[in-house]
């Protein structure tokens, strides 16, 4: 890894985050007060039920969606002042490649964006790592969907991120390039400091890629369980199934909490 | 996005070239059947002309090309600009619409003389009637190219804190490419006929001027050979044009057709209220600018007719009330005449669709027909329409529908092609018959599209009815701008044109509103951006 | 009514004709020469042949005049661009003149290029129309706006206009050849000349030998013309009426020329011929023998108040001005 570090990660500090939809009647709390933390240089998981909000609250770390209440803190600074840094990066559920640009066109422009100088070695280098030597001038139509969240990686790791929040960026590739992709990629973020937020429905990818799991309830999102993955879970297989069956715990917790809640509402 | 792009060889040659020849059939058919009326000529008659005169008509269509040309590339520019400038102040959105929507609904009887003062004698007019004619067309799409785009792309463009310009730059305008290549390949015909009709306002040489000739000088083969090389030209132009899209952008994002503004919240008066405001301020707008226009051009007040004018004539002045009885009438029967004409002529060109949906191996040979109808000018296919089904409501109706069927057709075919892949797949699996699939998976995919179609067919039909009772039945407004040209009756024509604008606009605004109404509950996606 | 800012005006005017000269190459301009332009009435053909001889023959440069032709056509009326001042002189008609003067144009005939009406009832020799009474119960195809012309026809000779069905038609003799119509109201010199010369015979009823007396072909000039640009007027009126000499007394010349001047407005011989020799009888009359080309009196012009009267436009024979020919031909 002789890519030129940024300054690491910074932490990640939610306070009473809270995020709501419309108003009146068609109200909607995709997220309730919640208050995390995510450690820097740290992989941290968040898996849920569907529509619990995780995702909501990926795009407020992003500053995309601004908080309905609450603060959003990265190393003490807002998401806004990280961006106009070029310190983050997302990859989205589907790949959102611009159909127009090639593969090398896609990740070069990343850089662009983020105000840093045209370098087309570190391109063709961050093509070479992600396994799509010779894909160079392909068009995303001429990839399959495994290769195209490839190049959105890429694209996300050409500018060396400070923070890198990943959304479900493997939820539409099936179960064998998933694994893969699992395998091959994590070292590319791993060594480099970067704070890490990946929302995912897979425990087991949960599990294997990330320093800790946090596990939300249905919505409006509560915390139902927050589990450390030691490193030594990475190469201990009944480890790592006994800690899978942890996530699952709270996550089935979690699900039949809200549950029970709905059927008291209802009652 | 396109239609005559990507020949697949040899299927589709052989089936153009089918289409081809049954044209030439039909033609002969019907060129046998009205034989000594002077009203068409057959195919060997008009290709005898074309070998005897071709160094004349090679002349002329090079003139009213070029022309044709440069009123394209202005008018286009024209629709880029102006689509560039509520891109990136969206708050113009409704009042640079308008503008462009009333300046487009100006009819050529008005803005044909006008600019034959403001220029002189030279090809001034002819391009800028081209131009005029396909701003509009190219304008609509593009506004809705700019936003055709997934929301992901944007927050990309945002996560590295970039703002409007660097999402213009490096979405916005390439995403908008189909949608641009759709525009320009309808602008193609539109801008040819634009140039020929361009040239009654007084030009010396082109296909329009012989034309003219042709038809006083009863001379059938010359009438019909000028329409078909109007018509050949219209249709390479459409089919190059594909051509080129397909080049430069073969990569096609989700097609996006609605107006999609957001939708207006609060109560509802005022929202009301809200919209009244914004009305009245585009309508004071348009005025002002009525008035500033003809003052920085100083023209004169004998036929250039200031707002104050046509207020005095309409309302103040002794005899204002006969003035707005002749006016009235001649909108009444105007309307009775185009509004079945539209419907008539957007039903054609979906049902057309449909069908071509249900069986698309008619596509090679409907096609090339259809485009050929909507390239042949109007002014040769009138009397023969009129002929055939006289100078009642029939005749101009199908006169309406001819010019309004091609739009419509055209935008259904797109949206039919946007029905999602997997829903059909899924039909399939359960042996679903093609009506159903028809009805419950493309129906809905197409009909924003459609409506896309129906609100840009509305100026359309309307010039069309004008040109149809100026042509055939010598009732309606049409007929009674075209009067001007003998009574120098200013005031009426430019009442007359007034009540056309603002028609247009109430009409493609009403078609907006049922838009909005029938989507929200079929494409409710369509309108959220 | 029509004032406005002569400078402003030409300012903007030469911009617009500056970018299309840079766009499509302009002509030279000759210092010493007067440039004009006179607006005609329709697309270039012989109708207008008197104007090309006396371009081609130099009788305008001769008086020191360059007169450019500007064509007319269905879109391209002639007044505007006389009220504009684009055109020193435009050629109309007398009710087309009385009306624009009634909606404020302030115009003056300087002459007269027809002296005989042009307009006539064409009708197949089967069913013919030799007088307006043969109208009653037929079908006639016209443009609409034409309308006061056939009911000032009906008017002067007794016939009941309500017998007659119009049926609105584009200026076109298909519509008669198809058997749509049992007759046209047309100019006499130009949709029979086209079934003459496709060889279908036609019966041509001249509306002038019934009454309908209107000048055709009017030279007009604003008010402000004739008290400021007298010279130009005069020079220019003289050279139509010399061009107008040559041409009767050649006509074949005259449609040689027209043919070799205009090769792309889609001409031919045999159609340009027969025009110039219909028009001849309708340009020149006992009157103009004796008085010269354009020539009118007081009794032609009260004849045709009376007309205009009819058609619903009431003028003063203070609308012809013959001071200009008077000096032409003085």
């Amino acid at each position: 890894m002789a890519e030129t570090m940024n300054a690491p990660g910074p932490e990640i500090v939610c306070e009473n985050l809270a995020k709501r939809f419309g108003h009146g009647p068609t109200l909607v709390e995709a997220v309730a007060p919640l208050s995390l933390r995510f450690a820097a240089g740290r992989m941290t998981a968040l898996v849920g039920p569907s529509g619990c909000g995780k995702s909501t609250l990926l795009r407020m770390v992003a500053g995309l969606d601004s908080p309905s209440d609450g603060t959003i803190l990265l190393g003490g600074a807002t998401p806004e002042a990280l961006q106009r840094e070029g310190a983050m990066a997302m990859a989205f559920q589907d790949a959102s490649l611009l159909p127009w640009r090639s593969v090398r066109g896609n990740i070069a422009l990343a850089r662009k964006l983020a105000r840093l100088p045209a370098d087309p070695q570190a391109v063709a280098r961050m093509i070479d790592r992600v396994g799509l030597a010779g894909f160079e001038d392909a068009r995303p139509a001429e990839l399959s969907g495994g290769m195209r969240q490839r190049v959105a990686i890429a694209r996300c790791l050409v500018t060396n991120p400070r923070v890198l929040l990943l959304d479900e960026p493997f939820g539409a590739v099936d179960e064998l390039t998933r694994a893969r992709l699992n395998a091959e990629l994590p070292p590319l973020w791993q060594a480099t400091g970067t704070t890490c937020l990946m929302v995912t429905h897979s425990v087991p990818e949960a599990v294997a890629l990330a320093d800790r799991v946090v596990v939300l309830s249905s919505r409006p999102a509560q915390v139902a369980g927050d589990i450390a993955i030691p490193a030594e879970a990475r190469s201990d297989k009944a480890a790592r199934l006994a800690l899978v069956e942890q996530v699952s715990a709270a996550l089935a917790q979690g699900w039949d909490e809200a549950g029970s809640a709905e059927r008291l509402a209802a009652q | 996005m396109t239609l005559l792009a990507q020949p697949r060889w040899p299927g589709a040659v052989g089936r153009s070239l089918g289409s081809v020849a049954l044209v030439l059939v039909l033609w002969h058919l019907m060129a046998l059947s009205v034989a000594g009326s002077y009203m068409l000529a057959g195919p060997v008659a008009v290709g005898q002309y074309l070998a005897e005169n071709h160094v004349l008509i090679g002349r002329a269509l090079w003139v009213t090309v070029q022309n044709a040309g440069w009123g394209f590339l202005a008018g286009n520019l024209a629709a880029i600009v102006l689509a560039l400038i509520v891109a990136l102040v969206p708050q113009s959105r409704m009042l640079v619409s308008a503008v462009a929507l009333v300046v487009f609904c100006l009819p050529l009887v008005a803005t044909g003389p006008v600019l034959r003062v403001l220029y002189g004698p030279g090809p001034g007019p002819q391009i800028t009637l081209a131009a005029l004619s396909v701003y509009f067309t190219t304008f609509i799409p593009l506004l809705v190219g700019l936003r055709a785009a997934p929301g992901n792309w944007f927050d990309m463009i945002r996560l590295y804190g970039r703002g409007t310009w660097s999402a213009f730059v490096h979405v916005r305008i390439m995403a908008a490419m189909p949608y641009l290549m759709a525009g320009l390949q309808v602008a193609a015909p539109a801008a040819f006929l634009g140039a020929m009709v361009g040239e009654f306002t007084g030009a010396e040489r082109g296909l329009g001027v012989l034309t003219l000739r042709a038809m006083r000088g009863l001379d059938v083969e010359a009438t019909w050979a000028i329409a078909l090389v109007a018509a050949s030209v219209s249709m390479l132009a459409y089919g190059a044009i594909g051509l080129l899209a397909d080049r430069i952008s073969p990569a096609r994002p989700e097609i996006l057709l609605a107006t999609g503004t957001t939708p207006p919240r609060g109560p509802l008066a005022l929202r009301a209220l809200r919209g009244l405001t914004l009305v009245l301020a585009t309508g004071a707008v348009l005025v002002g600018l009525w008035w500033l226009a003809m003052e920085v051009f100083a023209l004169s007040r004998f036929f250039a007719k200031r707002p104050d004018d046509i207020w005095r004539y309409l309302v103040t002045a002794a005899n204002a009330e006969a003035h707005r009885a002749t006016l009235w009438a001649a909108s009444q029967a105007t309307l009775v005449q185009v509004v079945p004409g539209y419907l008539a002529g957007l039903g054609f060109g979906a049902g057309l669709a449909l069908l071509l949906a249900l069986a698309p191996v008619l596509a090679g040979a409907v096609l090339p027909l259809a485009i050929a109808l909507r390239s042949v000018p109007i002014v040769a296919t009138a009397p023969l329409i009129v002929l055939a089904l006289g100078r009642g409501p029939v005749g101009t109706i199908t006169i309406v529908a001819v010019m309004t069927f091609f739009p419509a057709l055209v935008a259904c075919i797109h949206g039919l092609r946007q029905a999602p892949g997997q829903a059909l797949d899924l039909m399939r699996l359960y042996a679903t018959n093609p009506l159903a699939r028809l009805w419950h998976a493309q129906l809905p995919a197409m009909l924003p599209a459609f409506f896309a179609a129906a609100r840009l067919s509305v100026p359309a039909a309307i010039l069309a009815v004008t040109v149809a009772e100026w042509l055939a039945t010598g009732r309606g407004l049409g007929a009674l701008m075209a009067m001007t040209a003998s009574t120098s009756d200013y005031n009426l024509l430019w009442s007359a044109i007034l009540v056309v604008a603002c028609g247009s606009a109430l009409g493609y605004g009403l078609v907006g509103l049922v838009e909005r109404a029938v989507l929200a509950r079929v494409a409710p996606e369509q309108l959220r951006r | 009514m029509t004032q406005f800012d002569l400078s402003r005006r030409h300012l903007l005017g030469m911009g617009l004709g500056g970018i299309s000269a840079m766009a499509f190459g302009a002509r030279g301009l000759h210092a010493q020469t007067t440039q004009v332009a006179l607006q005609l009435s329709w697309l270039h053909s012989v109708q207008f042949a008197g104007s090309y001889i006396a371009d081609e023959r130099g009788f305008w440069a001769d008086r020191g005049l360059s007169v450019r032709l500007d064509a007319g056509g269905p879109n391209a009326p002639v007044e505007p661009p006389v009220v504009s001042g684009t055109a020193l002189v435009g050629i109309s008609a007398a009710d087309y003149t009385a009306a624009a003067v009634q909606q404020g144009a302030p115009f003056r005939i300087i002459g007269v290029a027809m002296q005989n009406n042009p307009f006539a009832i064409a009708s197949l020799p089967a069913n013919p129309v030799n007088e307006p009474k043969d109208l009653e119960g037929k079908r006639i195809g016209m443009p609409l706006a034409n309308m006061p012309v056939l009911r000032t026809l009906c008017t002067l000779n007794g016939v009941d206009i309500e017998r007659i069905e119009v049926i609105p038609t584009q200026y076109d003799a298909a519509p008669l050849v198809a058997g749509e119509v049992d007759c046209l109201l047309c100019w006499s010199t130009d949709l029979p000349v086209a079934m003459f010369v496709r060889g279908i015979e036609s019966v041509t009823m001249l509306m002038a030998d019934f009454g309908y007396t209107l000048h055709s072909q009017t030279y007009i000039a604003t008010d402000d013309s004739l008290a400021g640009r007298r010279a130009d007027l005069v020079a220019l009126m003289a050279g139509e009426v010399q061009g107008w000499e040559a041409y009767r007394a050649d006509l074949d010349a005259a449609t040689d020329l027209t043919l070799a001047r205009f090769p792309d407005a889609g001409l031919d011989r045999p159609t340009q011929i027969e025009q110039a020799r219909r028009q001849v009888p309708l340009m020149f009359s006992d009157l103009t023998d004796a008085n010269g080309f354009g020539w009118w009196t007081d009794d032609t012009v009260a004849q045709n108040i009376e007309t205009l009267a009819l058609l619903g436009m009431p003028v003063e024979a203070a609308l012809w001005d013959r001071s200009i020919l008077e000096e032409v031909h003085g």
